[in-house]
C-alpha cells in the first residue's frame, strides 16, 4: 500500500510534465492540424536554458521569465520560417518537416551544451515531505502545482478571453473564422508561441528532477504524443488525462517490475487502449464527408 | 432489379430522405429529380454504400446491400459516377479506365512469382480492352493525356467510361451533364441510350430537365427527403405537387 | 511489349542499374568503400519498402526499425542458438516481421494517420526495449555474438566484396519486384486510391486490404534487411534498431522521393554518402562531430519538405521531362489537342 501511493505519487508528477507537453500537441494540432513532433525539444530548450541561466547566477524568478520568453521566440521562429513555407503540404510531410526541425535543434543543442547532463538546483529547500509513508519531494510538489495552474491558466485564456474564442473558433471551423476576420496565419502563429511557452514551463518545472540532456526532448515528445494520442487528439481535457495515465503506467511499470521495462509497459497498455479505442479516450469519431 | 424500401437517413438532427420506396426494373432508365436539397445525393450515396441508412433495407436483385462496404457492392454490378468528379487525377487517361477494369482481371499480391518475370501476361488483354471502352466513348485520341489535363466534359465523359468499365448491371449517374453545354449534353444523352442498349439499366440524378424527360423511361421526384411523386415523363410533368415544388423552390430562389 | 499510356518498367533502368553495381568494385577498391556500399544496399532494401508504403499506401511508419531489427534477431537466434542453416532461418527472418506487421495491420485496422503513426512509433519503442530486457535470448544491450557467416556451395561469402555482390543481389530482386508491383494492376490500385480513394473503392477496389498488403510487404523486406544485416557482422547490438534508425529511413525516403522506387533506392546511398562524407571530414576538422551529421539530417528533411515536396528524383525527373516537352514544342509548332477544342466550343 505505501508502494501503491509512492508509485502514485512519482507517476502524477511526471504524469503532469506529459499532460504539459500533450496539452502543447493538442493546442498546435487544433489550430493548424499540424503533428508538432518537436514539442519534446520546447521542453529540453527549457530545461537547458534555465540551467544556463542559474548557473551563471540569474536568480529564479529571472530565469523563469528569460527561459519561457527564449523559447516561446524559438517556437514562433519555428512556425514563421518552416510551417508557414509548407503550408499546403500532406499530412505525412508535415510530420516529417517536424521531426527534421526536432533533429536539427537536437543536434544544435548538444553543441552547445554538450551530452553531458545537467543539475538545476531545486526551487527550494528539497527536504522530502512524508505523505502517509510515501514521501515526496517540494519540488515534484512544484511541478504538480504548476500543471495545475497551467491547466487553470489555459481554461480561464480559452473560455474567458477574445483572444482565446478566435483561438477557439479557427479550431472549430476556420473557414468561419476566416470569414469572421479572424487571421488564420496569425492563429497559426499563435498556437505555436502558446505551445513553445507550454514545453518551456515545463522544461523549467522538472530541471531540478531529471538532470537535462539534449537528448531529453525525443522520449518527451514521444510520451507527450501518446498522451494527446490516447487521450483524443484535439481534446485539452483528453490531454490532461492522457499524461497523468502515462505518467502512472510508467512509474507503476518501473516499480512493479523494473525500470528497464517501464517504456515496454507504457506502451504496450497504450496500444492496447487504443485497439479497444481507437480515437482515444475522449475522442470523437471522425466524422465522414457526407453528401459529395 | 434495384428495389429502394422504405429509406430514412439522418444526419445528426436533419432528415436527408425520409421513408422513401421506388425500383428500378432491368433495362431501365430511370431518373431521380427534385430540388436542391432534395436529398438525391444522399440516396445515390446509400445505393453504392457509401454510408448506410438509418432505417430501410436497399435490395439489388434480391440481395441486400445497404450494410456491405463500398467496395463489395461493385463487383456486385454497381457502379457510379460522382457529381464533384472523381477522377484519378495523376493518372493517364487509359489508366483510369483500367483501374475500373481493376476487379475483372484477378490477380493479386499472391502471383508474386509471376510479377519477378515481368508484366502479367493479360495485361495487353486489358489494354486492349480499356481501349475500345475509350473509343466507345469517343476519347481514344486522348488516350495517355493525364487526366488532369482534360476539359470538363472529357472529364464527365472519362468518369462515366470508367465506371462502365466495371462491367456493371446497374449504373448510376450523379448529375453527368452538369456544367456541360448543349452539344455535349445531346451527345452525352445519345451516350447514355446507347449504354443502356448495350444492357446496362441506369439510374440518373439530373438537374437538365431536357436530358432526363428525353431519355428516361421513370422518373421519381423526390422534395425535402420525402417521394412526392413516380411515373413516366409525361405524367410528371402534369403532375400538380411536382410542380408546386418546383415553382416553390424557384420562388424561394427568387427570394434568396 | 510497350503500352504507350501505361506506367510501366523500364528496363533499360535496370540495365543500368547492374552495369553500376558490377562496376562499382572494379572502381572502388578500398574495403572501407566496399564496407559502406555493403551497408546502403541493405538500407536501400529497407528505404524501397518504406517508400512503397509512404509513396502508395499513403501511410506512414515511423518503428520500421522494428522490422528491420526483429528479422535480425531472428536469424541470429535461429542460427546461432539453435544451429539452423542461415538459408533455412532466411524465410522464417522474413515472415516473423511480416507476420508482426499483419498483426499489427489487423488489430489497428481502425486506425488512420496520426494514429498509426504513434502506433508504429510506439510499436519501435517496445521492440526495442525487449531486445534490451530480454536479456536470456538477446543476451541484452551488450549484443549477440556469435552469428555464422553465410556459405554458398561450400565457400563462405565473406565480408568485403563477395558480400556485396550478395547484398546487391538482394537489392536488384527487391527492386525489380517493387517496380513491377508498382506498374502491375496492383500498383495501379494503389495509386488510384492515393488520388480519390472514394472512387476507387467504388470501381472495387478494396483499399484497406491493399493497404495492408503494402504494410506486410514492407515489413518482410526490412526483414530481409535485418537478415542480410546480422549475416554481415560476427554480432548484432540493440542500439542499431531504434527510434533514430527510422527516422533515418524516413530521411532516405523523403530525400530519394516517396511514390518512387528510384527515388527511395537513390535516397538510400545519398544519406549513406552524407554519413561517410561527414564521417571522413570530422577525422580532418575537430569541429566536426557526429552531432553535426544530425544536423544535416535534420537540415536534409526541413529543405526536402519546403522546397521539393516530391523528393529529389521525381522532381529532377519532372524538370527532365518538362526540358524536353519544350524542345519538341519548338520543333513542331501543331497545337497539343486540336480535337478537343472544337467540341468543347
Amino acid at each position: 500500500m505505501q508502494d501503491f501511493l509512492q508509485f502514485t505519487l512519482t507517476g502524477i508528477t511526471i504524469g503532469s510534465i506529459y499532460a504539459i507537453v500533450a496539452l502543447g500537441f493538442v493546442t498546435i494540432y487544433s489550430v493548424t492540424k499540424v503533428i508538432n513532433l518537436a514539442q519534446g525539444e520546447f521542453v529540453m530548450l527549457g530545461g537547458l536554458t534555465m540551467f544556463s541561466l542559474v548557473s551563471v547566477g540569474v536568480p529564479y524568478w529571472l530565469s523563469f521569465i528569460a527561459t519561457i520568453l527564449f523559447v516561446t521566440f524559438i517556437g514562433w521562429l519555428m512556425e514563421f520560417l518552416l510551417i508557414r513555407r509548407a503550408k499546403g503540404a500532406d499530412a505525412i510531410s508535415l510530420i516529417i518537416l517536424t521531426i527534421g526541425t526536432s533533429i536539427f535543434i537536437r543536434g544544435i543543442s548538444s553543441m552547445v551544451w554538450g551530452k553531458d547532463q545537467h543539475t538545476v538546483a531545486p526551487f527550494m529547500d528539497n527536504t522530502p515531505v512524508t505523505i502517509g509513508g510515501a514521501s515526496i519531494t517540494p519540488q515534484s510538489i512544484w511541478v504538480v502545482l504548476i500543471m495545475l495552474l497551467v491547466v487553470g491558466l489555459m481554461y480561464m485564456f480559452i473560455d474567458k478571453t477574445m483572444l482565446g474564442k478566435a483561438f477557439q473558433a479557427s479550431s472549430v471551423n476556420p473557414m468561419a473564422a476566416r470569414l469572421m476576420g479572424i487571421s488564420p496565419k496569425r492563429m497559426s502563429s499563435f498556437s505555436f508561441v502558446l505551445s513553445a511557452s507550454l514545453g518551456a514551463i515545463a522544461g523549467l518545472a522538472i530541471a531540478p528532477i531529471i538532470f537535462p540532456a539534449y537528448d531529453m526532448g525525443a522520449m518527451l515528445g514521444i510520451k507527450g504524443f501518446s498522451a494527446a494520442i490516447l487521450g483524443g487528439l484535439g481534446s485539452a481535457p483528453g490531454a490532461v488525462i492522457g499524461g497523468l495515465l502515462i505518467g502512472l503506467f510508467e512509474s507503476m511499470g518501473a516499480g512493479y517490475v523494473s525500470s528497464g521495462m517501464k517504456d515496454i509497459i507504457t506502451f504496450s497498455i497504450f496500444l492496447l487502449i487504443l485497439i479497444i479505442r481507437p480515437n482515444g479516450i475522449l475522442g470523437e469519431k471522425t466524422i465522414g464527408k457526407g453528401g459529395l | 432489379m434495384l428495389q429502394v424500401e422504405s429509406i430514412t437517413k439522418r444526419f445528426g438532427g436533419v432528415v436527408a430522405n425520409s421513408d422513401v420506396s421506388f425500383s428500378v426494373d432491368e433495362g431501365q432508365i430511370v431518373g431521380l429529380i427534385g430540388p436542391n436539397g432534395a436529398g438525391k445525393s444522399t440516396m445515390f450515396n446509400m445505393i453504392s454504400s457509401i454510408f448506410p441508412p438509418t432505417e430501410g433495407n436497399i435490395l439489388f436483385c434480391g440481395k441486400r446491400i445497404d450494410l456491405l462496404p463500398s467496395y463489395k457492392v461493385a463487383p456486385l454490378g454497381i457502379s457510379r459516377t460522382f457529381q464533384n468528379l472523381q477522377v484519378f487525377k495523376n493518372m493517364t487517361v487509359i489508366e483510369n479506365v483500367m483501374v475500373g477494369q481493376h476487379m475483372r482481371t484477378k490477380q493479386n499480391l499472391s502471383g508474386v512469382a509471376s510479377m519477378l518475370l515481368g508484366i502479367a501476361k493479360n495485361e495487353r488483354k486489358v489494354y486492349e480492352e480499356a481501349m475500345d471502352i475509350l473509343r466507345f466513348f469517343n476519347l481514344e485520341l486522348l488516350y495517355d493525356q493525364k487526366a488532369s489535363s482534360l476539359s470538363l466534359g472529357k472529364l464527365r465523359l472519362l468518369e462515366f467510361a470508367r465506371a462502365y468499365a466495371t462491367e456493371p448491371k446497374l449504373l448510376l449517374l450523379d448529375e453527368i451533364a452538369a456544367g456541360l453545354n448543349h452539344s455535349e449534353t445531346s451527345e452525352m444523352s445519345e451516350l447514355i441510350k446507347r449504354v443502356r442498349d448495350s444492357g446496362v439499366t441506369i439510374l440518373v440524378v439530373e438537374h437538365d430537365m431536357d436530358l432526363v424527360m428525353s431519355i428516361c423511361d421513370k422518373l421519381v421526384v423526390l422534395d425535402q427527403g420525402m417521394k412526392i411523386a413516380e411515373g413516366a415523363p409525361k405524367e410528371i410533368q402534369a403532375n400538380e405537387a411536382v410542380i408546386a415544388a418546383y415553382l416553390g423552390a424557384e420562388i424561394e430562389e427568387e427570394v434568396v | 511489349m510497350k503500352l504507350q499510356g501505361v506506367q510501366q518498367t523500364k528496363w533499360w533502368g535496370v540495365v543500368v542499374f547492374i552495369a553500376a553495381i558490377l562496376i562499382f568494385p572494379l572502381v572502388v577498391t578500398q574495403s572501407f568503400f566496399i564496407t559502406q556500399a555493403t551497408f546502403a544496399g541493405i538500407y536501400a532494401i529497407i528505404a524501397i519498402g518504406l517508400g512503397l508504403l509512404m509513396g502508395y499506401a499513403g501511410q506512414i511508419s515511423l518503428g520500421q526499425a522494428a522490422f528491420y531489427g526483429v528479422g535480425a534477431y531472428t536469424t541470429s537466434i535461429l542460427t546461432a542458438t539453435w544451429g539452423w542453416s542461415p538459408w533455412l532461418s532466411l524465410p522464417i527472418a522474413l515472415l516473423v516481421p511480416a507476420l508482426l506487421a499483419f498483426f499489427m495491420g489487423y488489430t489497428m485496422s481502425r486506425l488512420s494517420g496520426y494514429y498509426l503513426a504513434m502506433a508504429t512509433l510506439a510499436l519501435g519503442i517496445i521492440v526495442h526495449g525487449l531486445l534490451v530486457e530480454g536479456k536470456g535470448i538477446t543476451m541484452g544491450a551488450s549484443g549477440f555474438y556469435g552469428i555464422p557467416q553465410l556459405s554458398l556451395f561450400g565457400m563462405t561469402i565473406n565480408q568485403g566484396v563477395p558480400y556485396y555482390f550478395l547484398v546487391w543481389f538482394f537489392v536488384l530482386i527487391v527492386l525489380i519486384l517493387s517496380l513491377n508491383i508498382v506498374h502491375s494492376r496492383v500498383g495501379r490500385a494503389l495509386r488510384s486510391i492515393h488520388d480519390s480513394e472514394i472512387a476507387s473503392s467504388s470501381m472495387g477496389v478494396n483499399t484497406g486490404r491493399y493497404k495492408m498488403q503494402v504494410f506486410i510487404l514492407s515489413a518482410a523486406f526490412a526483414g530481409l534487411a535485418g537478415w542480410l544485416f546480422a549475416h554481415m557482422s560476427y554480432s548484432i547490438s540493440p542500439s542499431a534498431f531504434t527510434f533514430d534508425a527510422s527516422i533515418l529511413f524516413l530521411a532516405m525516403v523523403v530525400l530519394g522521393g516517396s511514390g518512387s522506387v528510384w527515388g527511395a533506392l537513390i535516397g538510400a546511398l545519398l544519406i549513406r554518402m552524407i554519413g561517410i562524407t561527414v564521417h571522413t571530414l570530422g577525422e580532418q576538422f575537430s569541429f566536426i562531430t557526429s552531432d553535426s551529421e544530425h544536423v544535416i539530417y535534420g537540415l536534409i528533411l526541413i529543405l526536402v519538405v519546403i522546397f521539393m515536396p516530391k523528393g529529389l528524383f521525381p522532381t529532377v525527373i519532372d524538370w527532365f521531362k518538362n526540358t524536353s516537352i519544350k524542345r519538341v514544342e519548338k520543333k513542331s509548332s501543331v497545337p497539343v489537342t486540336p480535337i478537343e477544342r472544337s467540341v468543347s466550343e
